[in-house]
């Protein structure tokens, strides 16, 4: 029986009977486990998959490529359900079971489909924005199976006319961007600065690919089971009904990490355009795969051309597909597991067969749901009590073409704005374009600053903004959701708002705080320690920061400290002049620092620290 | 003449009603599970669904199921809707030319509740008058009229039956329910009329 082990971390019971997580020593950092050549040697010959190419090379030869087909299922943020008018969304602070469910959810006799046209509009706006072409008919049906957290016993979809057809997603590859975290946190270590997490800018080297979208459709989703007491089902129905689109992306994805990148592309793109805020991880993003491996060199292989080329390869075993991925990290560790099973069993002679298999987070592998003898006729048949749907200006209020263009900015577009208007690095820009809220607190942030102290200057206040949105703001929102994964993590999720962001600024950039000191208060902010919604300066004061700059102050501090009785002696050797002096004004120096609680502004206070001594010395 | 149906069309709307009535049956019926109605006591679905649905509801999914089938779909379930799609195209030419249609609604008179009667599949067939109008989807209102069996030979089974009346259906174009209903009370009270 192979093992294949890629696990990056075991879980051991500790005596207290709590788990503890040990991580294998070369996997120090956060980094998928795919950035060491995995191995696997049970049996000749040892096979390794190479993830900047995706190739599986037998004894060190390349043998196998990797292809994988993706398919999306995003929610729509729209209020109600796709066919019924039960709230999609619960209520913030409201929970529970079943409690948004209507007649039509519950597949109550005698109830009937109406389709909701925000669902329609906001499945157009993704259609688009993934780049296809949007049918001005496409039609509903039924997909029929028996599960208890489908009443109907069928899916109302788009099987055979679908909203829309054949587009296409540019993507960043994130391998390049977590190989310079990797090159970046390992030149840290070494200069021992230590481990300090900051996500990487995509610098030079950052890779594009593009992929191509084979379908979009509307569809309804599933409710959900839960069997959290033995030997019984739980149904809960509030999500039963709800509007998903479904994309399906051509086989273009040849590494694990692009199989990555493309579900953060799609991601980013419909949370830009405010159609799905879901992220994989609260399982409104859920992705499956289709992974296979095609032979390199051989006739009939894929070629490397391009995005746009042939299709699955044919005798190499078929697709399979992949279930349950609930993170973009375990996307790449699915993937690379599955290459390597389905490479060895085509080397030992027994191609994949075509089968479903689910992953399972502890072991890192793939595991056999069911083969192809499982997968169920689904019975397709148009839908009876819905009309086809048509997109004019009838059904959407607008014409197609007047929705489609009022399509709120892409990342791609928001990258250049921000660059061409704000004048701050493409690296700043491509981190926020893909993160509305952090796109939305950085502009707003600049607003709000120019506002406080106008003679800043555009280009100034978005400097310092994007600088604490990127490194501080980034940081204190991974610290407060430590349970999320996944390599792009860089998302901006913290209380603090536009107002507060701005005033910061502008007291940093007008010398009223230092960048340390800053830093400390949106940690305060961020945490809400002094309260919900309070001002810089409310924070600055009550934590006691503030730059010192003021001449008399600083006078008074210095010299208090120096006519302190404990210092009487460095006064004295201040006074000897010579290499005591500067190691007693440095004694000054920390003393009248501490006295200030360190807001003392360091230039100012070291001269008037060396007057005030002079003064004493020379004068007395 | 006029446009009407075309009687291969009618003929075949027979069959094509069954396949897309017996699909939409087995798909609307696909909720009666047990999870969460009709249900007494334990069981699956498969339990429930045995004990719950008479013979002919059996009978209806199980034929549903089939022709819905991935293999049979195209030659059962799309051949079907492209009947009725000529149907009601050919109905609709119809109706351009007049407002209204008398249709029989039955060929041979009612058969015995038990004993001797036609079996299940030739039952089915005797809505071949019925059928299609509701494939067009054609407000439609059958009004008993009296009946006279006249010819020798031919009407034997009418005048074996006893019955005295069989029914008239009046048929309109698509949504023109009320035309319909007007249409089939001045029947009626026609009807009323010349037996006094």
């Amino acid at each position: 029986m192979l093992r294949i082990g890629l696990t990056a971390a075991t879980r051991t019971r500790t005596s207290s009977g709590g788990w503890s997580t040990t991580r294998r020593a070369d996997a120090h950092c956060r980094l998928p486990l795919s950035l060491r050549a995995s191995s696997l040697s049970s049996l000749s010959p040892p096979l390794s998959y190479c993830p900047s190419t995706g190739t599986v090379s037998a004894d060190g030869v390349p043998a196998f490529m990797t292809v994988v087909g993706i398919e999306i299922h995003a929610q729509l943020s729209v209020q109600t359900k796709l066919l019924s008018a039960a709230r999609a969304a619960a209520p913030v602070g409201l929970g529970g079971a079943n409690t948004r469910v209507s007649a039509l959810d519950a597949a109550y006799p005698g109830s009937l489909p109406v389709l909701s046209s925000s669902a329609c509009r906001a499945a157009v706006l993704s259609a688009a924005a993934l780049g296809c072409r949007v049918a001005s008919i496409s039609r509903f049906e039924r997909k029929h199976y028996f599960y208890a957290d489908m009443p109907a016993g069928y899916q109302v979809t788009q099987q055979r006319w679908p909203l829309a057809v054949a587009g296409g997603v540019r993507c960043r590859d994130l391998y390049w961007k977590h190989r310079a975290a990797a090159v970046e946190k390992s030149k840290r270590k070494r200069k021992g600065k230590g481990g300090k997490e900051t996500v990487p800018l995509a610098g030079p080297g950052a890779k594009f690919f593009e992929v191509g979208v084979t379908r979009v459709q509307l569809e309804q989703d599933s409710g959900k089971t839960m069997t959290t007491i033995p030997g019984v089902s739980l149904v809960d129905l509030d999500r039963a009904g709800r509007a998903l689109v479904e994309v399906v992306m051509e086989p273009h994805v040849r590494t694990a990490h692009q199989a990555a990148s493309t579900v953060e592309a799609v991601r980013a793109i419909l949370a830009a355009i405010g159609t799905c805020d879901g992220r994989m991880e609260d399982g409104a993003l859920r992705c499956d795969l289709n992974v296979s491996v095609a032979p390199i060199g051989e006739e009939g292989g894929c070629s490397e051309e391009g995005p746009f080329t042939s299709s699955l390869p044919p005798g190499v075993g078929h697709r399979v597909e992949v279930k349950n991925l609930n993170s973009l990290r375990q996307v790449i560790a699915a993937t690379e597991y599955e290459v390597l099973r389905q490479a060895r069993d085509a080397l030992e002679g027994t191609p994949t067969s075509q089968e479903t298999r689910t992953f399972d987070v502890v072991t890192g592998a793939t595991r056999r749901l069911r083969g192809k003898e499982g997968a169920a006729d689904y019975r397709f048949m148009p839908e009876p009590d819905l009309p086809p749907l048509v997109l004019d200006e009838q059904s959407l209020g607008v014409t197609l073409e007047n929705l489609i263009a009022s399509m709120p900015e892409l990342p791609h577009q928001a990258e250049k704005r921000l660059v061409r208007e704000y004048e701050i690095e493409v690296d700043a820009a491509v981190q926020m374009s893909s993160d509305r809220d952090a796109m939305e607190l950085f502009e707003g942030a600049v607003r709000e600053a120019l506002r406080e102290a106008p003679e800043l200057g555009r280009k100034n206040a978005a400097s310092s903004a994007a600088n604490f949105v990127i490194n501080d703001l980034v940081a204190l929102s991974r610290a407060s959701h430590d349970l999320r994964e996944g390599p792009d993590d860089g998302r901006v999720d913290t209380p603090i708002g536009a107002r507060q962001l701005g005033v910061l600024v502008a007291m940093v950039r007008g010398g009223e705080l230092s960048t340390g000191m800053a830093r400390k208060i949106l940690g305060s902010l961020h945490g809400e320690t002094l309260g919900p919604d309070v001002g810089p300066r409310k924070a600055a004061d009550t934590m006691g920061l503030r730059i010192i700059s003021g001449v008399e102050e600083l006078r008074g501090l210095c010299a208090e400290t120096v006519a302190h009785k404990k210092h009487a002696k460095q006064l004295v050797q201040y006074a000897e002049g010579g290499r005591a002096a500067s190691r007693a004004e440095k004694y000054f120096m920390g003393k009248v620092m501490s006295a200030s609680r360190g807001n003392a502004h360091p230039e100012r206070a070291a001269e008037v620290l060396r007057e005030t001594l002079d003064e004493l010395t020379i004068g007395g | 003449g006029l446009p009407s149906p075309s009687p291969p069309v009618v003929r075949a709307s027979l069959a094509a009603y069954y396949v897309l009535a017996c699909a939409e049956a087995a798909s609307n019926l696909a909720r009666y599970d047990g999870v969460r109605y009709g249900a007494a006591g334990g069981g699956g679905y498969a339990a429930h669904r045995t004990d719950g649905f008479g013979p002919e509801v059996v009978r209806r999914v199980l034929a549903g199921n089939a022709v819905l089938s991935a293999g049979l779909f195209h030659e059962r379930y799309e051949a079907a809707a492209k009947i009725r799609g000529a149907l009601r195209a050919q109905f609709r030419e119809l109706f351009r030319e007049v407002d209204l249609v008398l249709v029989p609604t039955a060929l041979l008179p009612p058969h015995l509740v038990d004993g001797g009667g036609p079996g299940a599949t030739e039952v089915l067939g005797r809505d071949i008058l019925t059928v299609p109008m509701s494939l067009a989807g054609l407000p439609t209102v059958s009004v008993p009229v009296p009946v006279e069996a006249r010819i020798e030979g031919e009407d034997d089974a009418w005048r074996e039956s006893g019955a005295e009346t069989c029914g008239m259906q009046v048929v309109g174009p698509g949504l023109c329910d009320d035309l319909v209903l007007d249409a089939a009370e001045v029947l009626e009270k026609f009807i009323a009329s010349r037996r006094e």
